[in-house]
C-alpha cells in the first residue's frame, strides 16, 4: 500500500466518533439526540475524561470523551440504570468502570465502522484521565462538543497523521 | 438455569445482569467472573448451562478462556458479548466453539434469542 493510502484524517475519524456516540446514547440511554455545541482543533477543556486508542495497518487513532466529575457520574448512572439519589451515591471506582465502559462501546462501534475498509484495527483498553490531553508535535486534534441528554461533554480526536 | 457472565468491567456485567432480567431470565441464578482466568475456575468449580464472555479482557482474553476450556474437554455453551463483533471475530469466536457473538450495544431481544438458540 503506498504511503497515506487508506489513511484517515482527523475530521473523519471525528465524524465516525460522532456517528458512534449518537447510536450508543440511542441505544443503551434512549437519547434521541446528541446535539453538537461547537468544533475545534483542541485541546479540550481539562476534565475527567476516559480514552481508548484504536490502532491498524492504515493509522491509529486515540479517541476521548471527557466532562465534569458531575457529568461522567451522571453519564455513568445513566448507563447502569440509576436515576436520582443512586447516581449520587455512586462511587468513584465504580463510576470510572462504568464511564471506560462508555468508550469501550463508543469506540467498538467506530472499529466496526472502519472494519470492511481495514479489518487489521485492534482496540486497546480504556483508560482514564483526570486532566488534560494534548497534541504533540506531529499530531492532530479536534474536540466535539456535544450534548448528551443534559451533560455537555467534549468528544477528542487525537491521530499521528494529518492527511486531509 | 445457570449462567456465568465474565467481564473485567463491573458496570457492564451489572448491564448484562439487567438485560437478562429483561431477557426473561429473571429467576437464573447468575454467577460473575473478572477475566477469563476466573472464568476457567468458576467453571471448574460449578458448571453453568451457559457462558456469556467478554471478548477483550486483561490477564486471560475470551478466546483463551474459549480455548482453554475446549483443550480440557468442557463443553459449556458459550457466547460472546462484545464491543468489537466483527465478522472475523464471529469467525474466530465460533471457529473455537461459541454459540454466538453479540456486539455492544445489543437488546434485550437479542440476547434472549441468541441464548435459547445456543
Amino acid at each position: 500500500m503506498a504511503a497515506g493510502e487508506g489513511k484517515r484524517s482527523a475530521r473523519t475519524w471525528t465524524d465516525m466518533l460522532l456517528q458512534a456516540t449518537k447510536s450508543f446514547s440511542e441505544e443503551m440511554l434512549g437519547l434521541d439526540e446528541c446535539p453538537i455545541q461547537g468544533s475545534g482543533p483542541g485541546p479540550a477543556e481539562p476534565g475527567p475524561g476516559a480514552y481508548i486508542t484504536l490502532v491498524g495497518d492504515t493509522g491509529s487513532v486515540q479517541m476521548g470523551i471527557i466532562s465534569t466529575q458531575t457529568g461522567c457520574k451522571q453519564l455513568a448512572g445513566m448507563l447502569l440504570g440509576m436515576e436520582g439519589d443512586e447516581i449520587d451515591e455512586l462511587g468513584g471506582a465504580d463510576m470510572v468502570d462504568a464511564y471506560g465502559e462508555i468508550i469501550n462501546v463508543v469506540a467498538g462501534i467506530v472499529k466496526q465502522l472502519v472494519n470492511e475498509s481495514d479489518p487489521s484495527f485492534h482496540l486497546g483498553l480504556p483508560i482514564f484521565i483526570n486532566g488534560q490531553v494534548c497534541a504533540m508535535e506531529h499530531q492532530q486534534s479536534i474536540v466535539t462538543d456535544i450534548q448528551i441528554g443534559d451533560v455537555p461533554v467534549h468528544l477528542l480526536v487525537l491521530t499521528p497523521d494529518a492527511v486531509e | 438455569m445457570k449462567i456465568l457472565v465474565v467481564d473485567d468491567s463491573k458496570a457492564m456485567r451489572m448491564i448484562v445482569k439487567r438485560t437478562l432480567r429483561q431477557a426473561g431470565f429473571g429467576d437464573a441464578e447468575v454467577q460473575e467472573a473478572n477475566n477469563g482466568a476466573e472464568g476457567l475456575d468458576a467453571v471448574k468449580a460449578s458448571p453453568p448451562d451457559i457462558v456469556l464472555c467478554d471478548w477483550n479482557m486483561p490477564e486471560m482474553s475470551g478466546i483463551e478462556f474459549l480455548k482453554a476450556l475446549r483443550a480440557e474437554g468442557i463443553d459449556v455453551k458459550f457466547g460472546f458479548i462484545t464491543s468489537v463483533a466483527t465478522p472475523e471475530i464471529n469467525e474466530e469466536g465460533t471457529a473455537a466453539g461459541a454459540s454466538f457473538v453479540i456486539g455492544k450495544p445489543f437488546s434485550a431481544d437479542k440476547l434472549k434469542s441468541s441464548i435459547e438458540g445456543a
